[in-house]
């Protein structure tokens, strides 16, 4: 584990947006370049499935795989700098008081969970059900839907290959803040997943809040 | 009455039998999972050859059944590729779903390529590299300008890919993460990358078994994290293999393996 955590001193007050994200429910907007965004995990232990595209051109996207390569570690925490398919910087990690998030495992869905969890799984909500609703509000689909980051997700990649999701290490009011770095579109499924321990096995709300530039 | 719902307890005593599960299953991969494909191919099984020149891109359809060995005689470092169901190439490879699947990023013999539709595209049913990274690779222009300087000649894979899907009326946002095979990507315990030097031996080949239509592309650009600054030709070919058996090791591994299967059938049932 390779934690940097960082606090932040924007002030809720001064926000121009501050919103609570139900649980298991879809979430997206505009962060302008120099905003900051901030995605709070309010009970700790949460799940926040996230992807970022250029606002007004929806084929270039965050790359999980690029942003890893270039970083050369295998997580996202403060100092991380989201790349897109281009491998053009889309948004910084500013803060982060929780630590490691994962960006290898992708998120849950319907068809995934019937092969890791059985049959039986097949009509519990998942993200990339979010994430489809969400994207056609952009005239986006499926194919617009790649790796994503796992805020507040713990997936440790071992030195022989091992990959699990274990118990998430954030507390209630932990959070993540990201400054946009170009205009880009944030999307977030706020994860609905049970049968693993990505959510503590109990989904539970967020908070996003946005701030201006010059806050 | 209804039956009891599932507790959090439930669910949590459920995911780490089948975390436990999987760590034996992978402990005992790959050599507990041979195939027993021919080492060279008779002239008669090679449906199609060709060899990729550094930084060139094929692409092409492999039914399913059919195999593609990748074979790197030169010992380039890292082959990217693509994979999309061709009946709906909406259907892709995924590689977040195949690891965390899987319980493991050392994606090798007798594991599986998934979609992001919970089934089998590619049954991987050989590799004696045993290195293939599905979690890293910047492919793009601007990552290789970075790393070496501003060169306009420099192929990337990024760009290959999107010629490579164009070339079936696809776009970029068809171009999705890619796995490299021949890629010794290995992590320390900080979560650190490390280049595993001497891990891609010349001669070096992997065999993946179509498992439905698909649709494949693959780019011959070095890895990013590798430090080899040019690729080296790599030879493919199609070969007449069998669709996968009932008894399959690539499909009786593990639990996972066999509902990805089921997935499969039921959906090429519907054809």
């Amino acid at each position: 584990m390779s934690n940097k955590l960082s606090t932040s001193v924007l002030d809720p007050a001064k926000a121009i947006y501050d919103q609570v994200v139900p649980s298991r429910s879809p979430w997206s907007g505009l962060v302008r370049k120099g905003q900051c965004i901030r995605i709070v995990d309010l009970e700790g232990q949460q799940a926040v499935d996230t992807l970022f595209y250029c606002a007004g051109k929806p084929d270039e996207c965050y790359s999980a795989q690029d942003t890893l390569a270039e970083q050369g570690s295998a997580y996202v925490t403060t100092g991380t700098k989201l790349l897109s398919n281009e491998g053009r910087l889309m948004a910084t990690v500013v803060a982060d008081t929780s630590g490691d998030h994962d960006t290898s495992a992708g998120a849950c869905s319907c068809e995934a969970n019937t092969v890791r969890f059985g049959q039986q799984t097949r009509y519990m909500h998942a993200c990339r059900e979010n994430f489809l609703v969400e994207l056609t509000k952009y005239a986006m689909n499926k194919r617009d839907i790649v790796s994503n980051i796992n805020f507040f997700m713990n997936v440790p990649v071992l030195p022989n290959g091992e990959l699990a999701i274990v118990d998430g290490m954030s507390k209630p009011g932990d959070y993540v803040e990201l400054r946009a770095e170009m205009d880009v579109m944030c999307l977030i499924s706020n994860c609905p997943q049970v049968n693993n321990p990505c959510n503590g096995f109990n989904p539970t709300p967020i908070r996003v809040l946005i701030w201006d530039a010059a806050t | 009455m209804s039956p009891k719902e599932p507790t959090p307890d439930d669910y949590r005593q459920r995911y780490f039998a089948l975390k436990s599960q999987a760590q034996k299953a992978n402990a005992a991969c790959p050599s507990a999972r041979p195939i027993g494909n021919p080492k060279t191919l008779a002239a008669e099984q090679v449906a199609f050859e060709d060899v990729i020149p550094p930084g060139w891109y094929w692409t092409g359809r492999i039914a399913r059944g059919q195999s593609l060995r990748l074979i790197n005689e030169q010992a380039t470092q890292g082959v990217a590729g693509l994979f999309w169901n061709a009946r709906d190439t909406s259907e892709r490879f995924n590689p977040g779903d195949t690891v965390k699947v899987q319980w493991t990023a050392r994606i090798s013999r007798g594991h599986l390529l998934l979609s992001d539709m919970g089934r089998v595209i590619v049954s991987i049913t050989e590799d004696t590299c045993g290195y293939n990274d599905l979690i890293t690779n910047a492919t793009t222009r601007a990552a290789f300008t970075r790393k070496y300087g501003n060169d306009v000649y420099r192929r990337n894979s990024h760009e290959n890919f999107i010629l490579a899907a164009g070339k079936h009326g696809m776009t970029v946002r068809d171009v999705g993460p890619c796995v490299s095979f021949f890629a010794p990507v290995v992590t320390d315990d900080a979560g650190h990358f490390a280049w595993k030097d001497d891990a891609v031996q010349p001669g070096a080949y992997i065999d993946l078994r179509a498992e439905m239509d698909l649709i494949v592309a693959l780019s011959n650009c070095p890895h990013f994290l590798s430090p080899a600054r040019e690729a080296q030709p790599v030879r493919f070919q199609i070969w007449k293999s069998s669709a996968v058996a009932a008894d399959d090791p690539c499909r009786t591994a593990t639990g996972e393996a066999e509902r990805a299967f089921e997935n499969t059938d039921t959906y090429l049932a519907q054809y």
